[in-house]
């Protein structure tokens, strides 16, 4: 099927239809038949209403698969911190059967996190995802100065609070906020709005105005410095791009350009992210050395994993064995360790499991989306669960250095849960719409993949 | 809802899918990789951390005389030792990183290393104030000078640095070495891996140091109060750093020898005559029977460890005594059996070096306790510490230091004295005045059990700890005199005539004497060759002694009556008269190396029937031990039975059966009575010591009866070379090759005396005593006997 060439949006005619279902193919595209009440009501009622008072929704979508596991993964989390943060033994510090807590004052606000989250992706899920694609842009914005708040040297201490020395939270009075959690949806949705009519990004050249929309959080939280966080847009971006109909042999020339430049960035990096991949070097090669300091931490989850064995531990057990190893940040990016321990190797492919369904969730509604942008939305969004779940789960096990990724859904964290939980609420709206006309075949190109 | 097959985007989708999936299995085998090993080194890590265990001090068993005194016996003290990291001074710059970070806070991933590495800097020296501060703490609280603490610091770091740079050279070389051999090219960046790789940190780097040893309890007791502590230092709030960095105090359960030093009032009336005087002498015995007890090292070395180790494989009552029971056996934790033995070395742990210290040191060693805490249930399990097993010995510490006493040089027997020469001309190698060295031993004869076991000179134990480099490295010590080696058990010695009383024991049992038939005593065995096979009359005085038969011969210690009975033995015959009398086999006093005696030339120990003549009288090549003559002669006593030397008082220690020699009876009493002529007879040659003109005997004690015989034994002659240390002190020798002189020559002076009560007229013990060239036996082992004799009175044996 040879298609017409798009420029932009300078084909746009005038018509009856709402400004939401214009589209510049339709007259040289062959138009489906729409229901009649659909089209009928549609037609007449403004955009507005229409965003926030859907009316036809398809039940049945794979998107539901993505709701399903991230329920299960943030149950799994609830519990997962509670094990990882209360000790009752003998010696805790609230031993006594009056001041022990019922649950682990974090997980109770993880909890809450969630409530927020469910909430929030509902109301993301409602209106229409066109509303979100027409944001995109001015969402990219907004994260884009509240990264830049957090950079500025005049901030105070009480609205930007730098821990271990990374100025990565606004702190919001009782709750602190991480604008890099916005600024992942923020990416995902401006690169999908940027590809969505073009095929620009088939020739090299083209790629460079998507590396700048990338450029820009990436830059901004390398800055922080969050260089862990910062790292996930990449491989985001090549997904969203090889599903755009990018060609495979110009990104398999940019990844082999930048493997043969790793080395030369390696001097460019701070001294203790230096020292962790020369740790994580010695450590795959099986030296011990390191074990009591630079890698305290991944020894730790290792051992804690080990522990777990192949049917994991009892409660109480692995209550106790978490809390005497000390692990760091066990109740975050280390939770996976603590599942481990618990469950054993059935645990660590639970969560693998409900990972891949998520994403498989995801690139599912990608695959039945008509509108081009939410296909990479859905891509996009299920490129980075999954992409920040492996870099973290490959942190536990002791295949890469510790950059302190979160597990999403799983780890605590109010930002990271909830922008997980929007991404789930994106992928669900995208999923429960009915395809709307006119269709035409997005992203589709004759000439062979490469 | 799925678009047809063939779009490019859902091919394209499926193969993030297919990434995504690839992924997860990649993860997903590490996972099992992980968890799949049920026994990981990983999972004991982890598991470890539910139990904490403490180990529980014990004490090390006692070493007591047959009386039961206390020869050696752990007494609490306190150790001031310091970690090796605060030594080296990498504790201030650690401390002082970690402050520099506090105090940057957020600011410090900002900072440039250039940045970090100033501000680290500047903080070093405050933290070497407070490491300074610790030393004058520690020299404040035990009274030690500022200086010595300092200098012991500084003495263990460069001891560290020396064995870190030899090691890792060592472990650099061996590493190149193979990887050479393996055909690899050596480039500079493999060499520096390589260097990573080797610098792992010594033991040493990692453990304590003892500072001060055996501080006051007191000071210990305050240190370790103050090893508690922690203090802020002036601009670091928050920062707190322990009061004495790297100071810990340990039990170090000092070993006390409270019989070291024992003073020993000495009656001068009893001595001969040109040292006789009024009243009593005090002599100040100094490491009394250290050649026995031994002393203690203070750190186990690979072959302490190892040594231990093929004992709890090869002994299971051992092992099952050291190894913690199986309850705690089990621990996860405890993965090997080093760990889980009780009595495993650690890192300030004292081991025995010497004596019976070091000879039963796997009995003497305590077990330490354990308790283990489980933290998931807060439950304790404590298995209590056993203390080391009491060693009795056979000596009686008291008699020990009588004989020492007898041997001392300040008592004026046991230095060359113009009286021990009689008629000859003075020694050149040792002038009057000079100390004489020797070893005696007393030997309870129907047991067999040492009481007395004197090497001379010997260490005191204050020299080894405060100038053990003066002690080994003195260069008289290390050719002459080796106060280190037991001179009683270790040392070689020719028997000379103290031999021929076995000799004709021998003869007669082998049917090759007769004992009513006299030898005709010529002067020299051969006629016409009147330059060899003298015999000694003959050589002094230009006489003979006419025709001899036994008793007689034994009483004139006549040469060519043994000449005779060596030439009749021949070379077999006269091995197996002394390998009768346990020549060749080493006692087995187990303390310690010992010599076994030598017969022969070589290491099969040809003979020649010349030297067979020559071994009749106890020259040619034949040696013993001291030991192995007092054996020898209480073998005698007993009739022929051969029972051993005993010295570790111990059910436990097998004891080989007794042996009958089938002595001919008759032979044994002529044998005696000989032996009693030569001390009892005037005409004996161990019977009186000539001094001016008048004739004094040894033995004129009240209340006993002796049996006993001289020996003058030629012994090998000990030689400088020119350029080594002490060839000044060395004499020309006619004898010797130009460039080589003598530093000793001349006669070992032998006397071996069974001696009893004057009422059982049967000997009771056997007193052996050699001195190292100094000449005749009688004249100078025979007073030193005599006192040993009285010293045997006094202890309430005769």
């Amino acid at each position: 099927m040879s298609l017409p060439r798009v420029r932009g949006l300078s084909q746009r005619q005038p018509d009856r239809l709402p400004r939401h279902h214009r589209h510049p193919l339709m007259d040289a595209t062959p138009v489906t038949t729409v229901p009649a009440d659909d089209a009928g009501s549609t037609s007449v009622r403004p955009a507005v209403v229409d965003a926030i008072r859907p009316r036809t929704v398809t039940p049945a979508t794979p998107a539901w698969l993505c709701v399903g596991s991230a329920v299960a993964l943030s149950l799994l989390g609830l519990y997962a911190i509670d094990l990882a943060l209360r000790w009752n033994g003998p010696g805790s510090a609230g031993a006594g059967a009056d001041s022990q807590p019922f649950i682990a004052p974090r997980a109770l606000r993880q909890g809450a996190y969630l409530l927020i989250g469910l909430g929030a992706g509902a109301m993301v899920a409602w209106p229409q995802h066109r509303w979100l694609v027409r944001s995109a842009w001015g969402i990219l914005a907004v994260s884009l100065a509240l990264l830049t708040v957090l950079l500025l040297p005049g901030v105070p201490e009480w609205l930007v609070r730098p821990r271990n020395g990374t100025r990565a939270w606004i702190s919001l009075g009782v709750v602190e906020f991480q604008p890099s959690e916005l600024a992942k949806i923020a990416f995902v949705l401006a690169v999908g709005r940027y590809l969505r009519f073009r095929r620009t990004h088939r020739r090299l050249a083209g790629l460079l105005p998507v590396a700048l929309i990338a450029a820009g959080p990436v830059g901004l939280i390398t800055l922080q410095p969050d260089l862990g966080s910062a790292v996930l847009f990449i491989p985001v971006l090549f997904a969203m791009l090889l599903a755009a109909g990018a060609r495979v042999r110009h990104l398999a020339l940019i990844v082999l350009a930048a493997t043969l430049a790793a080395p030369a960035m390696f001097p460019l990096l701070k001294p203790h992210q230096q020292a962790r991949i020369v740790a994580l070097y010695h450590q795959l090669r099986g030296d011990r050395s390191g074990a009591s300091d630079i890698s305290f931490q991944s020894f730790t989850a290792q051992a804690l994993i080990s522990c777990g064995g192949l049917a994991g531990n009892s409660d109480a057990h692995t209550r106790a064995l978490v809390h005497f190893n000390r692990l760091p940040e066990r109740h975050n990016d280390m939770i996976f360790a603590v599942i481990v321990a618990r469950w054993g190797l059935w645990g660590a492919l639970g969560v693998l499991a409900l990972v891949l369904a998520w994403t498989a969730g995801a690139l599912a509604t990608a695959a039945c989306a008509r509108d081009p942008c939410a296909r990479l939305v859905c891509v996009g969004l299920g490129a980075f669960v999954f992409v920040q779940a492996a870099v973290n789960l490959g942190m536990n096990v002791g295949l890469l250095p510790i950059i302190g990724v979160t597990l999403p859904f799983v780890s605590y964290g109010g930002s990271s849960l909830i922008a997980s939980w929007v991404m789930t609420g994106i992928v669900v709206g995208i999923g429960v719409r009915p395809p709307v006309p006119p269709f035409r075949p997005a992203f589709e190109y004759d000439d062979e993949d490469s | 809802m799925w678009q047809p097959p063939g779009s490019m985007f859902r091919r394209r989708v499926a193969a993030l899918a297919v990434l995504a999936a690839g992924a997860a299995g990649a993860l997903a085998a590490q996972v099992w990789r992980l968890t799949a090993t049920p026994d990981s080194d990983l999972r004991h890590a982890a598991e470890s951390k539910l139990v904490s265990r403490q180990w529980l001090p014990t004490v090390r068993g006692r070493i007591l005389d047959r009386k039961g005194r206390v020869l050696a016996c752990d007494r609490p003290a306190f150790d001031v030792a310091v970690e090796y990291r605060v030594l080296s001074g990498e504790w201030a710059v650690r401390q002082a990183a970690m402050g520099a970070r506090l105090l940057a806070g957020p600011r410090w991933s900002e900072l440039s290393p250039t940045e970090r590495q100033q501000r680290i800097d500047q903080f070093v020296p405050l933290f070497e104030r407070h490491v300074q501060a610790m030393w004058h703490r520690l020299a404040e609280e035990t009274g030690t000078p500022l200086a010595t603490v300092i200098e012991r610091g500084e003495d263990a770091r460069r001891r560290v640095e020396r064995l870190a740079e030899s090691v890792l050279r060592r472990r650099l070389g061996r590493e190149l070495e193979s990887r050479l051999a393996a055909g690899e090219e050596i480039t500079p960046r493999l060499e520096e891996e390589l260097s990573r790789r080797v610098r792992a940190p010594l033991a040493e780097e990692r453990r304590l140091h003892v500072i001060l040893a055996g501080v006051p309890d007191r000071a210990g007791f305050a240190l370790r109060r103050l090893a508690e502590q922690t203090v802020m230092l002036p601009g670091f709030e928050g920062f707190e750093v322990p009061l004495l960095p790297g100071v810990r105090v340990v039990d170090s359960g000092a070993r006390e020898y409270p019989f070291e030093r024992v003073d020993v009032d000495m009656d001068r009336t009893t001595l001969p005559l040109p040292l006789r005087a009024a009243g009593t002498v005090r002599i100040a015995c100094e490491g009394v029977a250290f050649n026995v007890i031994g002393r203690m090292k203070d750190r186990a070395q690979a072959d302490d460890v190892q040594r231990r180790r093929q004992r709890l494989e090869s002994d299971p009552d051992f092992r099952a005594r050291a190894l913690l029971p199986t309850a705690a056996g089990e621990l996860r934790d405890i993965a090997s059996a080093d760990e889980s033995d009780r009595g495993a070395y650690r890192e300030t742990d004292p081991v025995g070096a010497s004596g019976v210290e070091a000879a039963c040191e796997h009995d003497l060693r305590g077990l330490r306790g354990l308790r283990v805490l489980r933290l998931e249930t807060g439950s304790e399990e404590v298995i209590d510490p056993v203390p080391g097993r009491d060693v009795c010995l056979t000596l009686d510490v008291m008699l020990q230091a009588r004989v020492q006493a007898a041997m001392t040089p300040e008592l004026g027997l046991a230095i060359a004295q113009p009286w021990h020469r009689g008629d000859h001309a003075e020694n050149e190698t040792i002038r009057d005045g000079t100390p004489l060295a020797g070893a005696a031993v007393v030997l309870d004869i129907d047991s067999g059990d040492v009481l007395a076991l004197v090497s001379m000179p010997t260490i005191p134990r204050r020299m080894l700890t405060e100038h053990a480099a003066a002690v080994f490295g003195d260069a008289l010590n290390q050719a002459v005199l080796v106060p280190w080696i037991d001179r009683a058990i270790a040392r070689p010695y020719p028997p000379g005539s103290v031999a021929k009383v076995l000799v004709l024991s021998a003869a007669a049992r082998a049917g090759r004497v007769d004992l009513d038939a006299a030898i005709e005593c010529t002067g020299h065995l051969y006629p016409g060759r009147a330059e060899e096979y003298r015999c000694w009359i003959y050589k002094q005085f230009q006489r003979t002694h006419g025709p001899v038969r036994a008793v007689e011969a034994l009483m004139v210690s006549c040469n060519i009556y043994f000449f005779t009975l060596g030439q009749r033995l021949g070379p077999d015959g006269v091995r197996r008269a002394y390998e009768m009398f346990g020549v060749g086999m080493a006692p087995g006093l187990g303390i310690g190396p010992e010599f076994a005696g030598q017969i022969g030339r070589g290491p099969e120990g040809r003979l020649t029937p010349a030297e067979a003549v020559q071994l009749g009288i106890g020259q040619g090549p034949v040696a013993w031990s001291v030991l192995q003559a007092a054996d020898a002669y209480a073998t005698l006593a007993r009739g022929g039975i051969r029972v051993g030397p005993r010295l570790i008082a111990d059910a436990r220690t097998a004891r080989s059966a007794p042996v009958d020699l089938n002595l001919d009876p008759r032979a044994v009493r002529e044998a005696m009575d000989g032996l009693r002529l030569a001390v009892n007879d005037p005409r004996g040659t161990g019977h009186h010591l000539r001094v001016a003109g008048v004739d004094e005997p040894h033995f004129a004690i009240p209340g006993v009866c002796v049996w006993g015989k001289t020996g003058t034994a030629q012994a090998p002659t000990i030689t400088v070379r020119s350029g080594e240390p002490l060839y000044d002190l060395g004499v020309d020798d006619p004898a010797l090759p130009a460039g080589v002189r003598a530093l000793r020559r001349g006669d070992h002076s032998w006397f071996v005396v069974l001696v009893g009560r004057e009422a059982e007229q049967r000997p009771r013990f056997v007193i052996a005593v050699l001195m190292e060239y100094a000449g005749s036996g009688g004249r100078v082992s025979g007073p030193i006997v005599a006192q040993i004799i009285r010293a045997l009175q006094a202890e309430g044996y005769l």
